[in-house]
């Protein structure tokens, strides 16, 4: 619109002027049927080519399931047989047995790794096709408003330059008109906002109260199903609530979306609230967590992992720092006890808890060197013939053990703190700097060095890790490599205890691709070196490797 | 035609469309509006200038 023109104008140029507005609207009416249609194909062809996808990727499902259950059925004929010829307890035989064994679960484990992947992206796919038409008509509507925005924008612009060229203009003018632009792009950005706002919720909470009340509803019939006596599994009667069956799951991909969507209204209760949620998705609707369920329960139990451990490492570390700090301050050893303990450390003797704890803070201030300290250690040991075990040679090398521990998380505190923080470091950073205590505490700490059964307390945290069976927990034992070492060489250690926990530590590095736990390749290639586990049991982590 | 596999809510897409439509309608409400404050100011712009015009020739 020309404003300038419009001030003068006549009514006969007036009723021109809407003449020709009336065409051009008229115009873009035939313009927007024809791009409707247009996009209308398009969309045709955009939800075959999803259907299409859907079918390859059920085939490719179908296919390897075929594959899975040919390939489970070798193993258990391959296992059956050596069983039958005795040879998982001929000793001759045995290292056979356990390689057979291994190679055939490691095809297995590779089968359904690949079927994992395709099932996430068949998950995709299927959410895609079943939120089509309202993905659609969102991005149509988006794109709309977008295209609207850039033509205020541009209308904008274009009145502040009628308004600055008018002929008489004054400065006032040109400040008021730019008052009015700024106002229009407040009242535009405020109309956006609040339908985007009205439009999650449609999308989001409605479906949310659909699918909630009809989980609801299917929670409540399997209740009363089972308490009138119905013997069947939970799933069967929740299926039943859909009027189908387990066959029907298997075959019917309208049934299986049906359902796997409200098996999620749990997951989503229980998770909507995590802080990985709040901090990553906000209020998250229902939808946007069941098309990234896997992720989010992954995060959301590693963020919520994380802060578990951070705590705990908070914990430790603050009193480890109290025995750094604040125990024994420098203020409070004279200048006799600080040539008393160099010359412990120049003739290697030392005496007791007390000696020790004026040493670190020695170290810690620099006024003896590391160097030193290592030194005291080969004379002590040379002279007394104790090995590393022994609790008294053990307390220098605990010594340079802590401040080396302190000073490795505070350097990498220092590095990494300015980085963004992906997930995996996230969880990495607390739990490295844990892992390190932990080890420290388990094979240098206070109780080891004190407990008359040295290697109980060794054998009650296997058991305890054992039985906890905390994947995450577990490979902390490991990430240090010195202590898994010295655990692997002592025949005081619960070896088949163990063992049983390298193999669970070996299971969530194949599970993860070694990727998630913290040193997991730098470990098992040294058990591998050092014969801890098999080649097989390596094969199994990092086949890729070989 | 491609069928589709499972039901559209096309009550919850009519919705949506209607909420896009209506901002866009609220939007052009808000340009027709700064359209007319513009015009005013241009309007303004005249009769200031006419009004000196006049004092002008008053002066003469």
């Amino acid at each position: 619109m020309d404003l300038e023109n419009q001030v003068k104008e006549s009514p006969l140029e007036k009723a021109k002027r809407l003449k020709a507005e009336k065409e051009s609207k008229d115009q873009a009416k035939v313009e927007d049927e024809t791009k409707k249609q247009a996009g209308t194909q398009a969309n045709a062809k955009k939800l075959g080519s999803f259907n299409n996808l859907k079918k390859n990727l059920e085939n490719q499902v179908n296919e390897i399931n075929s594959k899975i259950e040919a390939s489970r059925s070798e193993a258990h004929e391959t296992r059956d047989t050596m069983k039958e010829g005795d040879l998982d307890k001929d000793e001759e035989f045995k290292s056979e047995y356990d390689s057979t064994i291994s190679e055939v679960a490691g095809n297995l484990n590779e089968l359904r790794n690949e079927r994992n992947k395709i099932k996430v992206e068949l998950d995709q796919v299927n959410s895609n096709i079943e939120n089509f038409d309202v993905n659609e008509v969102i991005s149509e509507g988006k794109e709309a408003i977008n295209e609207t925005i850039k033509n205020v924008e541009q209308e904008n612009e274009e009145a502040i330059i009628q308004v600055e060229a008018y002929p008489g203009v004054g400065v006032e003018n040109i400040e008021v008109a730019k008052k009015i632009v700024s106002e229009t792009n407040k009242e535009v950005n405020r109309a956006i906002e609040n339908s985007e706002k009205n439009i999650s919720e449609v999308v989001g909470e409605n479906k949310e109260t659909e699918i909630f009340k009809n989980f609801n509803e299917m929670d409540a019939f399997v209740k009363e199903k089972k308490t009138s006596g119905d013997n069947r599994k939970s799933r069967e009667i929740a299926l039943d609530y859909l009027g189908a069956t387990q066959e029907d799951y298997k075959n019917n991909p309208e049934i299986k979306n049906k359902f796997d969507k409200l098996t999620n209204v749990p997951y989503y209760r229980n998770y909507k609230d995590s802080d990985y949620i709040k901090n990553n998705y906000g209020e998250i609707s229902f939808d946007k967590f069941s098309s990234n369920k896997k992720e989010v329960i992954k995060a959301s139990e590693n963020t919520d992992f994380i802060n578990k451990k951070s705590e705990n490492f908070d914990k430790i570390h603050k009193e480890t720092a109290n025995t750094f700090d604040g125990k024994f301050k420098l203020d409070n050893l004279s200048e006799k006890d600080i040539q008393e303990i160099k010359s412990k450390v120049s003739k290697a003797e030392f005496n007791g808890k007390n000696d020790k704890d004026k040493l670190e803070i020695l170290l810690d201030k620099g006024i003896i060197d590391s160097k030193d300290i290592l030194s005291c250690v080969d004379k002590y040991r040379a002279k007394t013939g104790i090995t590393f075990f022994d609790s008294l040679s053990r307390f220098p090398d605990s010594l340079i053990k802590k401040i080396d521990i302190r000073n490795s998380i505070s350097q990498e505190a220092n590095t990494e703190k300015d980085k963004p923080l992906n997930t995996s470091d996230a969880r990495m950073l607390p739990l490295k700097a844990f892992n390190q205590i932990i080890a420290t505490e388990i094979l240098y700490g206070e109780n080891f060095g004190t407990t008359k059964d040295k290697f109980k307390v060794i054998n009650d945290k296997i058991k305890e890790l054992d039985e906890k069976n905390d994947s995450a927990y577990i490979s902390s034992f490991f990430t240090d490599t010195e202590s898994m070492k010295r655990l692997f060489s002592r025949p005081e250690v619960d070896q088949q205890g163990l063992k049983s926990i390298f193999n669970k530590f070996i299971d969530e590095c194949h599970k993860n691709d070694g990727a998630l736990v913290h040193g997991g390749l730098d470990t098992i290639l040294i058990a591998k070196k050092n014969g801890y586990i098999t080649e097989e049991e390596f094969k199994k982590v990092y086949p890729e490797k070989i | 035609m491609i069928k589709k596999q499972l039901n559209p809510n096309k009550n919850e897409i009519n919705l949506i469309q209607n909420l896009y439509n209506q901002a866009l309608n609220d939007i052009d409400v808000i340009k027709k509006r700064r359209d007319e404050k513009i015009l005013n100011i241009l309007k303004d712009i005249d009769n200031k200038h006419v009004a000196k015009v006049l004092q002008d020739i008053k002066n003469i």
